[in-house]
């Protein structure tokens, strides 16, 4: 017990501190089957630093880099998950973008009607009319109208013929969170991140 | 003698797998830095470089005790600090009410 200082008191609370996070998280997701080995790994990995590192610390000592070894190994199996799948499966899509609003960066000339436009080109899939779109998310067409021209000026939407527009790549891509409408760049390809 | 050589592997086992998960966490970071975790992924990436130079300093400079139990603090500090701001960022996920995608 010789070996215990205020940095030992200080790293056992934060430990448990980082315990009691652990603890919540994995309750309230654990029940989430597809997220169990991510969170398995993961946690176990934390907690086996946050508390066995600080408890080997006083124990014994010379074990503690081991200890800390093992922890980084659980931390490797749980985000070798993630990093192999690239996130391209439905469970992360569902769990991180359950609103990409949160992710995506809107440019001064947008509204957040644009977002609701383009939420429907993206669900139907179809090339639709300003009618169309007006009617599914309840704007006024003249509104709407204004908004797809300000959309087709930024590469957003195409317009396939008089009255019929369809979304492009850009749209879809500034959808998913995955295009950045900087002032430098606003309309050009280099805006799209890739992933 | 036995012992050292025995603390040294240990210590090159952290610096092993430490590296591997820094090198994972950037690739994490990189995937989820426009996500709701990108800022706590940002300090679990800060916190396992940290544990990176941490072990490495040891290895290079054994003995430095003051400088060995900071280092360590910042550490664990750090790991509740990402636990906190992942605990923090699924609450806020589940909390706000424009979380439901609206079309």
């Amino acid at each position: 017990m010789s070996h215990i200082t205020p940095f030992t008191v200080y790293n056992l609370v934060m430990g448990a501190l980082a315990a009691v996070g652990i603890g919540y998280l994995v309750y309230t997701q654990f029940f989430v089957l597809r997220y169990r080995r991510f969170l398995f790994f993961l946690g176990t990995g934390f907690l086996v630093f946050s508390l066995g590192g600080p408890a080997a610390g006083i124990v014994a000592p010379g074990w503690v880099h081991l200890v800390h070894g093992i922890a980084a190994l659980f931390v490797v199996f749980g985000l070798y998950s993630p990093v192999h799948n690239d996130l391209r499966t439905d469970e992360w899509v569902e769990l991180l973008f359950r609103d990409p609003g949160q992710v995506r960066h809107p440019e001064d000339w947008m509204r957040p009607m644009d977002e609701r436009i383009l939420e429907v080109f993206h669900s139907s899939g179809l090339v639709l009319t300003p009618a169309i779109v007006a009617y599914n998310i309840d704007y006024n067409k003249k509104e709407v109208n204004r908004r797809l021209s300000e959309l087709t000026d930024h590469d957003f939407v195409e317009r396939v013929e008089r009255g019929k527009y369809r979304m492009t790549d850009i749209g879809e891509h500034y959808l998913q969170g995955q295009f950045t409408a900087t002032r430098e760049n606003p309309r050009t390809e280099e805006g799209i991140t890739d992933r | 003698m036995v012992w050292d050589s025995l603390v040294t592997v240990t210590l090159l086992f952290s610096i092993i797998t430490g590296t591997a998960a820094s090198l994972l966490s950037f690739l994490t970071l990189e995937i989820l830095k426009r996500s709701p975790f990108g800022r706590a992924v940002f300090v679990l990436s800060l916190v396992l470089a940290l544990f990176v130079l941490y072990h490495v300093a040891l290895f290079l400079m054994p003995g430095r005790l003051i400088l060995e139990h900071a280092f360590k603090s910042v550490m664990y500090t750090g790991v509740a600090a990402f636990v906190w701001l992942m605990v923090w960022s699924q609450h806020r996920l589940r909390r706000e009410p424009n979380n439901e995608v609206r079309a």
